[in-house]
C-alpha cells in the first residue's frame, strides 16, 4: 500500500498505524501523528488503520521562537 | 527585587520568555537561557526523519534545563492547521499552553487576525491556554480577550527584524484599554533598550529569540536583555516623571553665586 509520510511517497506493508511507525523506525514515544491533517491522539493508535493514499505527518519537538 | 506574576495559574519571577532557535550551538542556547533567568522557553514541532530520533538531542537539552515550555504553531497559515498542530503539541509537550501563530502574509510574517480569532475560539473550547501572537490592533486584541485569552502577545515589529517597538502608541493604548490582560511583546525586539521601553510602557513581559540567539555573544546578550526587562519593569512601578516642554533646573536656584544676580542695595542706602 502506498501512503505519503512527511511529504514522501512511501510503500508500507501494513495498514496498522503502530506497525507503520515501527517499520519506518520512528521512536513511537517521541513523535506525534496527524493523518490527512487531522490529529490522531496516542490512545487511538492501537485501533487506527491507514488507508491507501493517506497523508501522514509524523512530528517531533524542535527548537522554536 | 521580587516581583512575581501569574500566567495562566503559574507564578513566575522572570518576565523574560526566551526562544530556543537560531543559536550557534545547543550548548550556547542552554547557557543563554540559564544566564537570562528565563523560566519559560518556546519550542516547536516539525517533520522528522527516523534518523533524527524524534528530535531527541535538542529536546533533551531543552527539557534538562527545567524551564516551562511554551510550544508554538509557527508556520501555520490557517486556523485548521494551527488547531491540529496545537493538539499535537499538547500531547508531546504535555502542556495546555500554546503560542498561537497563524501567518497571513509571507513578506513580513504578519499574523492573520481572522484565522487567529477563529483558531483561538476553537482552542479555548478544547481547553487550551492560548497565547495569541497578534498585531498591535486594539480591536483584535479586545476580541481575543473577550474569547477568554488571559494573555495576548502583540508584536513590537515583524519577527526577526530587530526594529524595536514600531508603534509604541498602540502598545500604550492596549495597556490602557486592557488593564487586566497580561500583555507580552513578542517579536521585533532587537536591543535591550527596546525591551526596557516595552516594560516602561507597562507591558507585563517580553519574548525574545533572534536578538539573543544571533548576537555575537548570545550569553552576554541574554543577561543584558534580562537586566533591561528588570530595569524597565522597576521604572514602570516607580512611576516615571512627567515630561516638560521647557527646561526646569534641578539644582535649587535660591542662593546661586556670582553671575546671575545684581548686587542688592543695602536698606540703609535707600
Amino acid at each position: 500500500m502506498r501512503i505519503v509520510v512527511n511529504g514522501d511517497q512511501t510503500e508500507v506493508g501494513s495498514e496498522e498505524l503502530i506497525a507503520i511507525l515501527q517499520s519506518l523506525e520512528f521512536e513511537c514515544d517521541k513523535v506525534v501523528v496527524a493523518v490527512n491533517q487531522q490529529f490522531v491522539a496516542r490512545e487511538q493508535w492501537p485501533n487506527y488503520c491507514v488507508r491507501s493514499g493517506d497523508e501522514l505527518d509524523i512530528l517531533s519537538p524542535i527548537e522554536g521562537g | 527585587m521580587s516581583d512575581p506574576w501569574n500566567v495562566y495559574g503559574t507564578t513566575l519571577e522572570s518576565r523574560l520568555f526566551l526562544g530556543t532557535a537560531r543559536y550557534p550551538s545547543p550548548a550556547i542556547m542552554e547557557e543563554a537561557i540559564l544566564r537570562s533567568g528565563a523560566e519559560v522557553v518556546t519550542t516547536s514541532l516539525r517533520r522528522q526523519s527516523p534518523e533524527a530520533q524524534g528530535g531527541k538531542s535538542i529536546w533533551n537539552r531543552i527539557s534538562s534545563i527545567g524551564c516551562r515550555v511554551l510550544p508554538n504553531t509557527a508556520g501555520c497559515r490557517s486556523a485548521k492547521d494551527a488547531v491540529t498542530l496545537a493538539q499535537m503539541s499538547r500531547e508531546i509537550f504535555e502542556t495546555n499552553w500554546i503560542k498561537l501563530e497563524v501567518t497571513g502574509d509571507e513578506y513580513n510574517l504578519q499574523p492573520d487576525p481572522y484565522e487567529l480569532v477563529t483558531a483561538t475560539e476553537q482552542l479555548i473550547h478544547l481547553g487550551f491556554d492560548v497565547f495569541p501572537y497578534t498585531t498591535e490592533d486594539l480591536v483584535v486584541c479586545q476580541r481575543l480577550h473577550e474569547l477568554g485569552c488571559d494573555v495576548i502577545m502583540p508584536w513590537g515589529a515583524p519577527i526577526g527584524t530587530g526594529k524595536g517597538l514600531t508603534n509604541p502608541y498602540a502598545l500604550e493604548t492596549l495597556r490602557d484599554r486592557l488593564p487586566n490582560t497580561t500583555l507580552l511583546v513578542d517579536a521585533g525586539i532587537g536591543l535591550p533598550s527596546h525591551a526596557a521601553k516595552a516594560m516602561e510602557l507597562g507591558i507585563d513581559g517580553v519574548l525574545i529569540n533572534t536578538a539573543v540567539a544571533t548576537a555575537d555573544d548570545p550569553v552576554s546578550m541574554a543577561l543584558a536583555m534580562s537586566n533591561a526587562v528588570q530595569a524597565g519593569r522597576l521604572a514602570y512601578l516607580a512611576g516615571p516623571m512627567a515630561q516638560s516642554e521647557t527646561a526646569q533646573a534641578s539644582t535649587p536656584i535660591v542662593g546661586t553665586p556670582f553671575w546671575h544676580s545684581q548686587p542688592r542695595e543695602k536698606a540703609s542706602e535707600s
